[in-house]
């Protein structure tokens, strides 16, 4: 998981080069910070929570999310005793941008563009659906607060889907 | 002087049927094929230690991680007297998929050049046909699915009088069912 991860922020890291400031971050996972107001975060091995806010400074932030994870055991497939076993990741990546540096639209196709190139023997990613409503998104992003995106800057949220296949080895 | 009814049957009359009420069905899916050179003689018993200078010696053959199929249609002749027919025996015709593609051409163009005995594995039986002279192909079909994969399609159509032969398979019989290498220095089988 980590390595796809990896290998779609290198991507997404060329395709947002020209940016001064873009910051393309890895898994992030919803912590609370105190009150009902809840973040997404960048959890360190150590265990240390690094919030991730919408950032003026900063001319793109991007993040990953994990929904679910679902197996699939497919006994018309597969080789020997074993049934095929796929494994799909349901993810999201989450676009917050400066509309003056880049257009949303430019900045979701170039991401579609990352996820959809990323193929190995293994595994291989497809964008499945694009979330435009910021309001929505935010309020899944940011819970427990109020909408409050600056009118110069989106939020989208594209839902991709790590497809891989499970060989036990 | 007395009269003797004859039958097809070694003993006269058809062997009783047995029943079990605990076990379960045999799971299907040809699982294992192997391929037995001919003029191979086959032990009566096989076992792993019977089987194993068998396959170290090549005369036996084990592609291990297969899925197909098996068709079994009755060969049928003339019928005589009241028969409407006579059982001659039975046509088997094999569907197998082998996912080891990129390093057995040659094993393929070979086995294309003779007639093998052969056998395949299901859940936990071996079907055993030592003595028939399958003919074998092997094919490379390539769809046009970016997830479909191209993988060896080998066909086995042979003739055979009789069933197979079937055999249990214990833990020491599945073991020659991994994936393992015949070395040919010392004949011996490597995990």
């Amino acid at each position: 998981m980590r390595e796809i991860i990896e290998e779609i922020n290198r991507r997404l890291g060329r395709a947002f080069e020209p940016l001064p400031t873009a910051e393309i971050l890895g898994l992030v996972e919803t912590v609370r910070l105190g009150g009902e107001q809840a973040f997404p975060a960048v959890i360190d091995e150590r265990g240390e929570a690094r919030p991730v806010f919408v950032d003026d400074r900063v001319d793109l932030t991007a993040y990953h999310r994990l929904a679910q994870k679902s197996y699939n055991a497919a006994t018309a497939s597969g080789y020997g005793d074993r049934p095929a076993l796929t494994d799909s990741y349901e993810m999201s990546l989450v676009l917050s941008g400066l509309r003056a540096a880049i257009d949303p639209l430019r900045a979701v196709r170039l991401a579609e563009q990352a996820l959809g190139s990323v193929s190995a023997k293994l595994y291989s990613t497809a964008p499945v659906a694009v979330a435009f409503n910021a309001a929505e998104v935010w309020q899944q992003e940011f819970r427990g607060t109020e909408f409050a995106l600056p009118v110069n800057r989106f939020l989208v949220r594209l839902n991709y889907r790590i497809h891989h296949i499970n060989t036990y080895c | 002087m007395a009269i003797r009814y004859k039958t097809c049957s070694d003993t006269g009359t058809a062997a009783a049927h047995v029943c079990d009420a605990c076990n379960g069905t045999e799971k299907a899916r040809v699982r294992s094929i192997f391929f037995i050179r001919p003029g191979t003689k086959m032990p009566e018993t096989v076992t792993d230690t019977g089987l194993t200078p068998l396959i170290e010696s090549g005369k036996v053959i084990i592609i291990p991680n297969t899925t197909g199929s098996i068709e079994d249609s009755v060969k049928e002749g003339d019928g005589y007297g009241d028969e409407t027919g006579r059982i001659l025996g039975h046509d088997y015709t094999a569907q197998v998929k082998d996912p080891s593609y990129k390093d057995n051409l040659e094993f393929y163009e070979g086995l294309e050049c003779e007639r093998w005995g052969i056998g395949y594995r299901t859940e936990s039986l071996l079907h055993i046909f030592p003595d028939v002279r399958a003919t074998v192909s092997a094919t490379q079909p390539v769809e046009e699915s970016l997830d479909s994969e191209v993988v060896w399609n080998i066909q086995a159509r042979w003739f055979s009088k009789g069933k197979g032969r079937l055999v249990s398979v214990d833990d020491g019989l599945r073991r020659l069912f991994d994936c393992y290498e015949v070395t040919q220095a010392n004949s011996s089988l490597e995990q």
